[in-house]
């Protein structure tokens, strides 16, 4: 496949002086395709980007912009490949819009020529693009931000370039400006061509935009791979420090993160392993909870694709697979027992009990019968779907010394007092 | 100036009584010019009647240029001069022996190089002056005014001198005469200088007088204006001076050349070299610089309000008239 | 669709302002310490183009006035034209042609010339301002070395070197001052700064200076719009940023120093010029550019004409007036902006 690479990183090692950020990057990014970059503050996305416009130093390995070597293109030259939208726009002086997108023809322009009919046209194109014509008269200082970033954008249209740099350009724009400049950016490299590298702070937003995702974390870049291998529970775990539901979102159909904690925020106290019997995301509250206040926890039998099956996921907590809408079998039986003879703790949520998962049930009583700690949330009253077996199993359970609480919080002390007595 | 008119007592004793009487009247005439330059309190010497030397007596009484009566108690020892007119004076009166301090501006006469400096002109240095221990202190106004109160605050006696032309540079000669004890010697110096005075105006009398221009300073362009030793000097070497203003005065470039004096002179602190003039924007056309009429002044003569000052008119006498006056 | 236009368009301004400079010139050959009628200002000038110029009447216009009043609108040219390039390359609306301790330089070189020639005072002709300027394009490049860190000029650092000069030979200066009383009315009186010295002589020393100096910045006008934007912003839109700021640099002190190598130090042209029009034509250098040094050229020469006749026939030092009638001016016409918003 000999799609041309806009950009070429090599091996690549950048950073400023002596000083490496990045090492060993290979990245490419090619006409018609936005790429994004994800990672940790001071990673190194926006590094590679500068070092894209120079502003950074390639200290090893290759960069080459359109099959030429980075470090031989003049500024001018550069300036004709690469338009630079900019995280913030500053009006430090007052000139009429259209004059200030004009700025964006200079690297077309020879030594001594003024702008002519051809460069007027490409200034309107921008500005039309980038809804901006409206404000043609008006001196720059008196716009609002927004308007200033999209007339950011129609300048570095104007350079007419091959490549765009974005760095995180939306994060002070309200929400419908935020999508009305991702959506041309998007649709320029569709229609015009235009290769994009972006840096991107908002995981969803990267998702949802990027053709591919690159994940830059501890001075290394991933290979890039399309969003829905880019980012996942383990990537964001291992990446940023936080467990997250990664999913797809039902509407726009690209991937979604939803951050639950963060590793930083679990408490370092060791309590010991609690089983939290949950579905349907009952259990999912308990579950955050307890691992919040440093329980090692793990769950009875999930259906995949439950809510508290798709949270323990992200939280890393043991459980025993059960196929969707499946009853428990023999097997998952097993596993759950084994689960439990593990455990110091068992907690019983409210989830409702019917002959598919009254199992979760039973082996909590027996526990209970054998002296393991039970704690039961709420009352089984009509939650049970068993035909009087969850209500039986309630109260051999209850018989057998299993406490009631009447709310998460209460579980959650109930349990501090099993664990140091 | 080609008398030195130094003489002492001892020298005098030995004339004839005639020329002792003489100079006793000339004894008289000085005191009276003292007199009507502004002394308040009589001279309490009788002049007149001492047939041999005219001794001064102690204690007397002299006014200033600052307007100061000082009464100076016994014949001073250990004078101190802070101007170099003064300096002039006071060797030109017999008191070379006397003076034990002068400022870093002092050059003549050339014993001065080894008494001990006591400061520069501007700013007299309190304690190199105190350290002198002196009787007598010549001192100037103008810049030294300020200074004259602290000196007084010392105990010391002093005398402030400011001649503006050549009769207050007579009067400052006597004065100073009269305060040390040098009458006699004051007014025989005066009268060698008004001698040398007449005979350079008269060898320019009934020519008609040159227009002259004298240039103190360049940078701005300083000139002597009316009421000044300098016009005062040109207008008896037989010149017209091209300014009319009063006092010392800042010119215009455009005036000098509108003025176009046939004469242009300047002291030698402002322009070291004739040639010089012509460098400067318009000059070049000045008939003074194309006929070659750019003549430097010695300072130390024209500037001076000391014994010399009749050399200095000497100078401007040949530059207005070389043909009438020689060197 | 509405305009906002608070600035002058340039149809009007540039005529305005060249009839200007006309006005101002035709006033400062005319006027003066001695009065001179119009119908002889016009003759001598005739005169002077035609060669035939003669006659003491005719030097006071053409050798004295004439001189004078050319060199204020070079050096008036050359201190706004550069307070416009500081401006630009500092974006820093405080920034005047002294900023970088090139006064502080051009007054040393003056002091050490000064000293040197005071038994030989025929050579102060040549001597000051020939060192007056090597003094200044010397602290200029010691303030550049001492600014630069890995091939970047940053403007913080530029600043900091060239106050720190600044003071340092400021006292040196002083110290020599001191050491030789007798030079220092005469270097007091050159950094007050003046025209007395004017000559043809002079002007040919200048104005190859001021050229030299002046032809880069007209003809970078579109770039100097492009600083405005921030050094990494230019950079984006293809302008050598770095190499760029350092010819701009070279230019603005080498009309600096020439204008202070003649004419001593003369502040607040520098400063407020541009900003003056910068407030009626607005920041585009297209035309703030020339139109700065033609209003530098103006005020100075109408300056000098007030600094030689409002107390003929002392002259007050040019940096006085400038000082005096521009601060008020300036200050109406920063109210005046500030109201129309």
């Amino acid at each position: 496949m000999t799609t041309e690479h806009l950009i070429a990183y090599s091996g690549a090692r950048v950073g400023y002086g002596a000083t490496t950020i990045v090492s060993d990057a290979s990245l490419a990014v090619h006409a018609g395709e936005v790429v994004g970059l994800v990672g940790p503050n001071g990673a190194g996305k926006s590094t590679l980007l500068r070092a894209v416009t120079g502003d950074a130093d390639l200290l090893g390995g290759t960069l080459s912009l359109a099959g030429v070597d980075s470090g031989a293109l003049s500024a001018l030259q550069r300036a004709r490949l690469v338009g630079v939208v900019p995280q913030q726009v500053t009006a430090a002086f007052s000139v009429e819009a259209r004059e200030f997108v004009t700025m964006g023809r200079h690297p077309h322009l020879a030594r001594f020529a003024v702008p002519g009919e051809r460069d007027r046209e490409v200034v309107e194109r921008a500005m039309r693009l980038t809804d901006t014509l409206h404000l043609a008269e008006k001196p720059t200082d008196e716009l609002s931000g927004g308007d200033l970033q999209r007339l950011a954008l129609a300048q570095a249209l104007a350079q007419e370039p091959q490549l765009l740099l974005l760095d995180e350009p939306t994060s002070h724009l309200d929400l419908n400006h935020r999508l009305q400049v991702l959506d041309l950016v998007r649709e320029l490299a569709r229609d015009e061509g235009i290769g994009v590298l972006a840096v991107f702070h908002d995981l969803d937003l990267a998702a949802r935009y990027s053709d591919r995702i690159a994940v830059v974390a501890s001075g290394t870049v991933a290979p890039a791979e399309i969003p829905a291998r880019a980012i996942t529970t383990a990537t964001v775990r291992e990446v940023f420090g936080v467990r997250a539901v990664v999913g797809i979102d039902p509407v726009t159909g690209t991937v979604s993160v939803t951050p639950v904690l963060r590793d930083g925020a679990v408490a370092l106290v060791a309590r010991g392993r609690v089983l939290v019997i949950g579905g349907s995301g009952c259990g999912s509250q308990l579950m955050r909870r307890l691992v919040l206040a440093g329980w090692d926890v793990i769950s009875g039998a999930l259906n995949a694709g439950d809510a508290d099956q798709v949270l323990a996921e992200a939280l890393g907590v043991d459980y025993a697979h059960i196929p969707p809408f499946a009853p428990m079998d023999p097997e998952s039986v097993g596993r759950v027992v084994a689960l439990a003879d593990s455990s110091d703790a068992i907690v019983v949520s409210d989830v409702p009990f019917g002959h598919g998962n009254v199992d979760n049930l039973r082996i909590a009583a027996e526990r209970a019968e054998s002296g393991t700690p039970v704690v039961l949330l709420g009352e089984i009253e009509g939650r049970d779907y068993a035909e009087g077996a969850a209500a039986d199993l309630w109260a051999r359970a209850r018989a057998a010394g299993a406490q009631s609480a009447a709310d998460v919080d209460v579980v959650v002390r109930l349990l501090e007092a099993i664990a140091s007595p | 100036m080609s008398r030195n008119a130094r003489t002492t007592c001892t020298t005098r004793s030995t004339r004839s009584t005639r020329t002792a009487r003489r100079f006793a009247l000339v004894a008289a005439c000085a005191l009276a010019l003292v007199a009507l330059a502004g002394c308040t309190a009589p001279a309490e010497k009788p002049a007149a009647e001492t047939p041999k030397v005219v001794a001064a007596t102690f204690p007397v009484t002299i006014t200033d240029d600052a307007s100061r009566t000082v009464t100076i108690k016994a014949e001073p020892q250990r004078i101190v001069s802070l101007a170099p007119a003064n300096t002039e004076i006071a060797f030109a009166l017999g008191l070379g022996d006397k003076v034990v301090g002068v400022t870093t501006y002092d050059d003549y006469p050339a014993e001065v190089t080894k008494i001990t400096k006591i400061g520069d002109f501007t700013t007299p240095n309190i304690e190199a002056i105190a350290a002198a221990k002196p009787d007598l202190i010549l001192a100037t106004t103008g810049v030294q005014a300020d200074v004259l109160a602290k000196l007084e605050a010392l105990g010391a006696t002093v005398i402030a001198l400011d001649p503006q032309n050549l009769a207050g540079v007579y009067s400052a000669i006597e004065r100073t005469g009269k305060a040390t004890g040098a009458i006699s010697q004051a007014a025989a110096l005066v009268e060698g200088m008004k001698v040398d005075v007449d005979a350079i105006t008269a060898s320019v009398e009934g020519t008609e007088p040159v227009s002259a221009f004298v240039e103190i300073a360049q940078n701005p362009l300083y000139t002597a204006g009316t009421g000044t030793l300098l016009d005062e000097l040109i207008t008896l070497a037989g010149g017209t001076n091209v300014v009319t203003q009063p006092s010392w005065v800042a010119y215009s470039a455009e005036q000098v050349v509108k003025d176009n004096p046939t004469v242009y002179m300047a002291t030698k602190g402002s322009m070291s070299d004739p040639a010089q003039l012509s460098q400067r924007a318009g000059f070049k056309e000045l008939s003074a610089v194309k006929n070659g009429r750019v003549v430097i002044l010695d300072d130390n003569l024209v500037s001076r309000p000391g014994p010399r000052v009749v050399e200095g008119l000497k100078e401007i006498a040949v530059a207005l008239h070389p043909a009438l006056v020689s060197k | 669709m509405s305009r906002t236009r608070r600035h002058v368009s340039s149809v009007v301004a540039f005529p305005v302002l060249s009839l200007g400079l006309v006005g101002a010139m035709v006033a400062g050959v005319a006027l003066g310490a001695v009065s001179v009628a119009p119908g002889e200002v016009l003759g001598a000038l005739g005169r002077a183009v035609t060669g035939t110029a003669a006659g003491l009447s005719d030097t006071l216009i053409v050798g004295v006035r004439l001189p004078r009043v050319v060199l204020a609108a070079l050096v008036g040219a050359a201190l706004a034209g550069a307070g416009a390039l500081y401006q630009a390359l500092f974006r820093n609306p405080l920034a005047d042609p002294y900023i970088l301790g090139v006064s502080s330089g051009a007054g040393l070189g003056a002091m050490i010339a000064f000293v040197a020639t005071a038994g030989a005072t025929m050579l102060r002709f040549g001597a000051v301002p020939l060192a007056a300027f090597a003094g200044a394009m010397l602290t200029m490049l010691l303030v550049v070395r001492l600014a630069s860190t890995r091939g970047r000029l940053d403007p913080t650092s530029l600043l900091l070197a060239g106050v720190a000069l600044s003071y340092t030979l400021a006292a040196v200066t002083s110290f020599l001052m001191v050491v030789s009383r007798e030079q220092m009315s005469a270097i007091v009186y050159w950094m007050m700064g003046g025209f007395a010295q004017a000559s043809w002589p002079y002007i040919a020393m200048i104005a190859p200076m001021f050229v030299l100096g002046a032809i880069l910045p007209l003809l970078s006008t579109r770039e100097l719009n492009l600083m405005l934007l921030g050094d990494e912003r230019a950079g984006h839109l293809g302008l050598s940023v770095e190499r760029f700021k350092l010819l701009m640099l070279a230019s603005a002190s080498l009309m600096t120093a020439a204008a202070v190598a003649v004419a001593g130090l003369i502040g607040f042209v520098g400063l407020m010029v541009p900003h003056m029009v910068r407030i009626v034509l607005g920041p585009d250098h297209r035309r703030l550019l020339p139109a700065s040094l033609i209003a530098g050229a103006i005020v100075l020469v109408l300056a000098d004409l007030v600094a030689r006749t409002i107390i003929a026939p002392i002259e007050i030092p040019v940096g006085i007036v400038t000082a005096v009638l521009g601060g008020p001016f300036f200050i109406w016409l920063l109210v005046r902006g500030e109201r129309r918003r």
